[in-house]
């Protein structure tokens, strides 16, 4: 059900590394947006802005509620997704393709694979342990 | 199941956003009881909603205040149509006579005046309060109808998901360098939502959540008087045809909640944590002086 080349957090972040260069895509799943529902805000950070892990890197409003956007790992923004700002509906038919939010340049690569696989995630949704 | 109820009576509008920061952030960390707080406003305050940018104020018509009140602020505001020198100034002069807060919840653009306002936080998880957003507006909503119905007020929630479109004048939100959005009307009582308090089709209750590590905060504001948003929006006065005393109505809500949520609601006073906390939040973000509008 959810790509298995791909990361996940507890909030519903997604994470796919590409491991020459240790730059990390990042948006949220099918799940957030699911329960998101109708999305109308989307706050992104910087290039060169500097994250931590589990820290928020934005936040994304739905008609009553904003959510905060979390890092899966500690790093530096090198790349935002402008463009999913002004389509916000795009996240509704394609968050893992298109509506990628951010590239970050990871300082520690082992964060990545501390996140859940596709399975573990997909057993995560199915007992209800999500934090958004 | 034990609640704390904190009752602050009537606060300025940073301290009253940065006190309600505080039991939130404290809250994420296990330091704070699931909490009910009711406040009011004092002086009044326009809230923005965590997106909202806050252009010059020329371009954001505020409603007409309540004559002869607190909401009364001693100047003029010129009447009609379009934009003219005179009216810009006296837009100008009422925005630099009112406080503006940014909420943590979203939403639109409140003028706090003659209004309850409750804040809960809490966790959604493991809790009475359900995961899904509109399961959980839905029993905090009735919560607030059973209190206003204890009061003598038949409201209900508007439930039509259709009805999310924007009525009124021509305010609306014209972007923002914060962030994108689709356009709105700026103020939430200009607005319709299928999550909305309402008594004969107007809004009685504008309602806002933030989420953040399993914590929720919700935002409500019942209005006692209605009068800034007239063909939207109505208050608690205006259906019962008399000046409701601010205590009576907290008390009816705080019933509302105890009964809805089978919950016990202890009066209890805010820790020392959340005084520095907010005391640190006023003088750090909330103040306008300092804050990022």
């Amino acid at each position: 059900m959810y790509p298995t080349d791909l990361k996940y957090t507890v909030t519903h972040e997604w994470a796919g590394i590409e491991e020459k260069t240790g730059i990390v895509t990042v948006g949220i799943g099918e799940y957030a947006v699911k329960q998101l529902s109708d999305i109308v805000f989307l706050e992104l950070p910087a290039v060169g802005d500097k994250l931590k892990k589990g820290e928020p890197f934005g936040a994304i409003e739905s008609v009553k509620a904003v959510f905060d956007l979390n890092s899966p790992v500690t790093g530096e923004v090198v790349e935002v997704n402008q463009a999913l700002s002004d389509n916000l509906d795009l996240l509704q038919t394609d968050p893992y393709g298109q509506c990628w939010m951010v590239r970050i340049k990871a300082e520690n690569q082992e964060e990545i694979q501390a996140l859940m696989n596709a399975g573990d995630y997909e057993d995560f949704i199915k007992k209800g342990q999500g934090k958004h | 199941m034990k609640w704390r109820l904190i009752q602050s009576g009537h606060l300025d509008g940073y301290t009253n956003m940065a006190i309600d920061e505080a039991m939130f952030a404290l809250s994420a960390a296990n330091y704070v009881p699931a909490t009910l707080r009711l406040y009011g406003w004092s002086p009044p305050a326009i809230s923005i909603g965590y997106f909202q940018n806050y252009l010059s104020p020329p371009l954001i018509p505020l409603p007409p205040l309540l004559k002869g009140g607190r909401g009364d602020l001693g100047f003029p505001l010129i009447k009609g149509e379009g934009r003219t020198k005179e009216r810009d100034k006296s837009l100008k002069l009422r925005h630099d006579r009112i406080d503006i807060v940014r909420r943590l919840t979203g939403g639109g653009a409140i003028l706090h005046d003659r209004e309850l306002t409750f804040c809960l936080v809490t966790a959604f998880r493991g809790s009475i309060i359900p995961d899904d957003i509109f399961d959980s507006y839905n029993l905090i909503s009735g919560a607030v109808i059973k209190g206003l119905q204890i009061l003598g007020i038949e409201a209900q929630i508007r439930g039509d998901e259709t009805a999310l479109s924007h009525v009124g004048s021509s305010l609306s939100n014209r972007g923002s360098d914060r962030a994108v959005s689709k356009q709105r009307e700026f103020f939430c009582f200009a607005r319709q939502s299928g999550y909305d308090i309402i008594f004969d089709g107007k809004k009685l209750v504008g309602s806002a959540q933030r989420r953040k590590d399993g914590i929720l905060l919700h935002h409500g504001s019942i209005l006692l008087d209605g009068e800034q948003n007239p063909e939207t929006s109505i208050g608690v006065n205006s259906i019962l045809g008399k000046q409701v005393d601010f205590k009576e109505i907290s008390k009816n809500i705080v019933e509302g909640f105890c009964r809805t949520l089978s919950i016990d609601l202890i009066p209890g006073e805010l820790t020392e944590e959340e005084l520095e906390l907010s005391r640190q939040l006023v003088m750090t973000k909330y103040n306008k002086r300092t804050m990022d509008l």
